[in-house]
């Protein structure tokens, strides 16, 4: 009896769990059946995140490997507003470190979202400070900035990158596909409180930027900067540009303007001061020009050193213009024309070659079209064809009037004098590299065509090396090396008319005469109250010339 | 079914799951360690980067130069003699 009610009793046990055990299978089947996909998802949407993984930008050094553009890692603040409680208290004690409108934090604290961006890429200090807020409804992620050194040392050529490290300006701009690197992204799982581990269920990884190895050399760059700032700063210039170039590559050694600006505050910089007056703005060369005409008399041997050309005393009509010399001449030769910048000596030797030969002569020299330098937004200049020269277009052109260039095509003219006949495109990156230092593309000077013989070169370096012993140029004389140029000075057309109070002051020339090893190309805008080019460019081309003398010596040495 | 095969199973299964479950935790362990590891290497790293970059800044003409500038420093000619104060090895 015991025993028969002993194994009812374990049966009735083992039904029970039985039925349970079904029951359990049933919703089991139930579940696998029909919520498998929606349980999955869910399951899936809260372990799994996916992040996307931004590459780092390339870095830009300087010719000796000096890092110019580099990255800096950084903090971002973002908000959750639906977690905050007292926006309006937030925002007062966030105002003081973000230096942000109060109004406007409280306006971007009060959305009803889950993340707002209060600030990218904000300052180590300010990091600090917002950490000591405790604040639990704000939070830091980190990125990657792009800093500057050497904050306003070859600002116009390294331009910048903006908030998503996208370039905006100068290389940055111009190379940014090099730069910028591709993205990367990744599955990785969360926890249980949603806090991102590092278990990466897919990887592709980010590719980062390559690196850019300029021809600019930071000393040469320093000097060029410091000489043409003395310069702007002393004559209250409104704008001031220097070209420093290897002449036989076309490498650009130094490339600055002024106004300036700090690389690393270039968000709060006026346009004004971006502007690569250098590549992008047109000028009127004044005598600077004579140098094209004078070459083209003697390459087409038309006109030689001894040939003596009568000045009119200063006063020589062409056309219905009277033309004028800054000091009147009687009879001089060629070599003093260029050298004492006669403008009516250089306008009767354009006569004598035709306006054909000096329209030929400045297309050769590259006028009148852009010269490929690698930097955004360079402007072709302005060379009027001979058909819309006017009476007076005779008179003007061979001088450095009403012909528009840009200092870059000066410096590129300069060096076809200074290294034997050839016209050569400038430019800026030397090489790419990836983040080993491994090569991968090397750029090479380009020759763009022979625009005069080498005698005719030589014996250009000669008569410029005269404007700088007793012409022109004497500001530039040195006993330390012989240098050679010449200056310009034009009338600045305000309102459509020439302004007699208004003027750009150039030097072009190269160092040493005989053997050159750069030119150097300077334009100073509305000088005051010095204005000839003689005065107010040449002492900076000296200075310039003789310090990079210098200090090549020292890395030939090295 | 006899109970103790159904005993067997059920205890089978529970080491099983017992032996999964651990696994995971051990993973989530050891990323929990990764993670602190990867901080303070990214830490040290950020730090490399932002010395780096004061060095350089330091090291910057524009820093420098511009001070000796009010010196009127130049870069010395051939012809010009440089005194060097050398002070002795301490």
């Amino acid at each position: 009896m015991y025993l028969r009610k002993t194994t009812l009793r374990f049966k009735r046990v083992f039904i029970f769990f039985l039925a349970l055990f079904i029951l359990e299978g049933i919703y089991l089947f139930f579940i696998q059946a029909f919520r498998s996909n929606f349980l999955s998802n869910l399951a899936r949407k809260q372990q799994n995140y996916y992040i996307e993984i931004s590459p780092l930008r390339g870095t830009i050094f300087d010719i000796n490997l000096r890092p110019q553009a580099i990255n800096l890692p950084c903090d971002s603040l973002y908000a959750n507003p639906r977690q905050l409680k007292d926006p309006k208290q937030t925002a007062r004690l966030l105002n003081p470190i973000l230096k942000i409108d109060e109004k406007n934090l409280e306006e971007k604290l009060r959305r009803k979202k889950g993340f707002v961006w209060l600030k990218r890429k904000i300052s180590f200090d300010e990091s600090v400070a917002i950490k000591d807020l405790n604040i639990q409804a704000l939070g830091l992620v980190k990125e990657s900035k792009r800093s500057y050194p050497n904050t306003y040392l070859m600002s116009h050529v390294l331009g910048f990158a903006g908030l998503d490290n996208q370039g905006l300006e100068g290389t940055e701009l111009f190379y940014n596909q090099y730069l910028k690197g591709e993205s990367g992204w990744a599955i990785i799982l969360r926890d249980a409180r949603q806090k991102q581990l590092p278990i990466y269920k897919r990887l592709e990884e980010a590719k980062d930027g390559l690196s850019l190895v300029l021809n600019l050399d930071e000393v040469i760059q320093y000097i060029a900067e410091r000489e043409l700032d003395k310069a702007y700063k002393r004559y209250h210039a409104k704008a001031a540009s220097i070209i420093v170039m290897d002449p036989y590559t076309g490498r650009i050694l130094a490339l600055a303007n002024r106004p300036t600006y700090d690389l690393n505050k270039s968000s709060g910089t006026i346009s004004a001061m971006k502007k690569d007056y250098a590549v992008s703005s047109l000028f009127e060369p004044g005598s600077v020009f004579k140098i094209i005409t004078a070459s083209a008399a003697l390459e087409e041997k038309v006109f030689s050193e001894k040939d003596r050309i009568f000045c009119e005393n200063g006063n020589y009509k062409v056309g219905n213009h009277i033309l004028h010399d800054v000091h009147p001449y009687g009879w001089l030769n060629f070599r003093d024309v260029i050298a004492k910048s006669s403008n009516i000596g250089v306008t009767k030797i354009a006569q004598k070659l035709g306006p054909q030969i000096i329209y030929k002569y400045a297309q050769a020299f590259g006028f009148g079209k852009p010269t490929g330098i690698d930097l955004p937004g360079e402007i072709s200049g302005m060379l009027i064809p001979v058909s819309r020269w006017s009476k007076t277009s005779i008179g003007a052109i061979p001088i450095g009037h009403e012909v528009g260039v840009t200092v870059v095509q000066l410096a590129s003219a300069i060096s076809v004098i200074a290294n034997g006949g050839f016209l050569v495109r400038p430019y800026i990156v030397s090489q790419i590299q990836d983040k080993e230092g491994k090569v991968l593309k090397k750029f090479e000077p380009i020759c763009i065509r022979q625009v005069i013989s080498q005698d005719t070169s030589k014996r250009m370096r000669d008569i410029l090396s005269s404007v700088v012993e007793d012409g022109t140029a004497q500001l530039a004389k040195s006993k330390e090396a012989k240098l050679a140029g010449k200056t310009g000075t034009a009338q600045k057309t305000i309102n459509g008319k020439y302004s007699h109070s208004n003027f750009f002051a150039t030097f072009a020339g190269f160092a040493p005469f005989d053997n050159p090893k750069i030119s150097i190309v300077v334009i100073v805008d509305d000088p005051h109250p010095e204005y000839y080019g003689g005065v107010v460019c040449a002492p900076v081309f000296k200075n310039v010339a003789l310090d990079t003398l210098r200090y090549l010596k020292t890395q030939e040495v090295k | 079914m006899r109970p103790l095969r159904f005993i067997s199973i059920i205890f089978f299964i529970t080491v099983i799951s017992i032996t999964y479950v651990w696994q995971q935790v051990k993973i989530f362990e050891a990323a929990y360690v990764q993670e602190r590891t990867l901080k303070k290497y990214y830490d040290i790293l950020d730090e490399n980067k932002n010395l780096r970059y004061n060095q350089a800044r330091i090291e910057s003409l524009t820093l420098i130069g511009d001070k000796i500038a009010k010196d009127n420093f130049e870069i010395p000619s051939d012809v010009r003699i440089v005194a060097v104060n050398l002070k002795p090895h301490q």
